[in-house]
């Protein structure tokens, strides 16, 4: 099966690789091509801080609930947000608006950039959306229940944060001794009630609530209503105020509740990157759900660096189309209106660690910034 | 590519169809190929909200619509002529996979549907 995957990915590779020169040449990198086919949009290379970078995002909902950001200046270093937006892209959008704004802020003190300022910037966007979700409640009622994942990273000097709230997700390709492989790692954790540990940590967070997870479609939800167990926004599921007739039944809780059921607490890890540590890909889940992580670290180990991230979109979207039992030559000439039942919005950007520049200090000149245009 | 891999499934629809899995509460499955074409009529549209609202969108294989076969035929039937019209073009009908069972070394045993039904053979001949 993965065999087979990998050797339609390398057929395709041809199609897509103009040019054969190494995948860090520079090159390649002035020329990064950026486009759009559809509902698929693109950023095949471009350099940053960090080393280089290669973006991606397909349209799977309606109304884009995806979005993303690159930011690479100094004095923060290369930033990368994936945010993956519910209900609605209202949350991801203002995520993608203050998240970095807040992190520069919020890293602009003499602590500079630590878990404990990226912390800050999450729950300073976090405040600011609910603050939003206040003002607009009495008008726009249906903003109290859009909510967002959020997933970012921030590779300062040598040090790679990895910040997450919901179930997006971060995975190094780590160079296995010398002998030309590629292992995957995770380094975010997930917060979805799917997982056995974050069902544990719901009941024991709400021990009075024996409903606080219920399983629907063959899917363990908080609440018997949302897969993410932290987030940004949901604001109905935050404060009880906003649990009224005025949100969609589908949102409606029949009690009111006294303290959050959902948290805006990231995950944080720190990591010391090292001269193995080849790349990571920043994915929503909607790759994740066609795509394991060793396959995906394979995928972008065996191509150029030029487009990895749109053949990771293309190799998930071929493994959407064989699991619905149809071509994807067809899946992609479905209409954005039905798209979302053959797929999501997916987004990845994969960042080439070049670490011999971060250990040396030496910092590429331009300010590098990157948002997908898709539906704006 | 894939469709061969999976012994004794069905293989993928044929080009230019998706595969659906039809099927109300307590009535046996049946398969059917859509001309994709017909995702975008608000009739086959209201049909995939109802299958999200039973299913939701993380549901395994073809998509599963929870509507009785007669029904589903005869909203096809309807899509299908308000598409089309009367005049019939061939390779843009519903496609019922499960007719003939066993798929042979080809995949150019699918009947189509239309005409089947009785009732409806006065609406073509108008």
């Amino acid at each position: 099966m993965l065999g087979a995957l990998l050797r339609f990915i390398s057929a395709c590779g041809g199609v897509w690789s103009t040019s054969p020169a190494p995948a860090s040449s520079s090159a390649a990198a002035d020329h990064a091509a950026e486009g759009r086919d559809g509902l698929l949009w693109w950023r095949d290379l471009a350099r940053c801080h960090a080393g280089e970078l290669s973006v991606a995002i397909v349209q799977g909902n309606n109304v884009l609930e995806d979005q993303c950001r690159v930011e690479s200046a100094p004095p923060l270093g290369t930033c990368l947000g994936v945010f993956d937006g519910h209900a609605g892209p209202d949350a991801a959008r203002f995520a993608c608006d203050h998240l970095f704004p807040n992190l520069r802020e919020a890293a602009s003190g003499p602590q500079g950039v630590t878990a404990d300022t990226i912390r800050e910037a999450f729950l300073a966007t976090e405040e600011g959306f609910l603050a939003l979700v206040s003002r607009m409640w009495e008008t726009q009622p249906d903003i109290a229940t859009a909510g967002t994942c959020c997933l970012v990273g921030v590779v300062h000097q040598r040090t790679l944060f990895v910040a997450s709230l919901g179930d997006s997700r971060a995975v190094l390709g780590k160079k296995v001794g010398r002998t030309g492989q590629i292992a995957a790692e995770q380094l975010s954790s997930e917060h979805n009630a799917n997982e056995e540990g974050v069902r544990q940590e719901l009941m024991a967070q709400h021990p009075d609530d024996p409903q606080i997870v219920a399983l629907k479609h063959g899917v363990w939800r908080v609440k018997g209503i949302i897969q993410v167990s932290r987030s940004l926004g949901d604001a109905y599921l935050k404060h009880t105020r906003y649990n009224t007739e005025q949100i969609k039944p589908k949102f409606r809780l029949s009690e009111s509740f006294s303290k959050p059921i959902l948290s805006a607490d990231p995950s944080i890890i720190s990591h010391c990157l090292q001269p193995s540590d080849c790349f990571i890909i920043f994915a929503s889940d909607g790759l994740w759900e066609h795509l394991s992580n060793q396959q995906a670290v394979e995928i972008v180990h065996s191509h150029q660096r030029a487009g990895s991230a749109r053949r990771l979109i293309k190799a998930a979207l071929h493994e959407a189309a064989r699991k619905r039992e149809m071509r994807y030559s067809d899946l992609m000439k479905i209409d954005k209106k039905v798209r979302r039942h053959f797929h999501d919005d997916i987004t990845v950007i994969v960042l080439f660690i070049n670490y011999d520049q971060l250990a040396e200090g030496r910092s590429q000149g331009q300010s590098l910034s990157i948002r997908c245009d898709l539906d704006h | 590519m894939y469709g061969k891999q999976q012994q004794g499934k069905a293989a993928a629809a044929p080009k230019g169809c998706v595969t659906v899995r039809v099927g109300a509460e307590g009535e046996e499955q049946r398969r059917f190929a859509v001309p994709l074409g017909h995702l975008k009529h608000p009739l086959f549209g209201a049909l995939l909200e109802e299958a999200e609202r039973e299913y939701g969108f993380k549901q395994q294989g073809a998509i599963a619509i929870p509507c009785r076969v007669d029904r589903f035929v005869h909203v096809e039937h309807i899509i299908d002529q308000d598409l089309h019209g009367a005049a019939h073009h061939s390779g843009h009908h519903l496609i019922d996979l499960d007719d003939g069972a066993v798929h042979h070394h080809h995949h150019h045993h699918h009947s189509q549907i239309h005409l089947h039904l009785p009732r409806f053979a006065g609406c073509f001949r108008a």
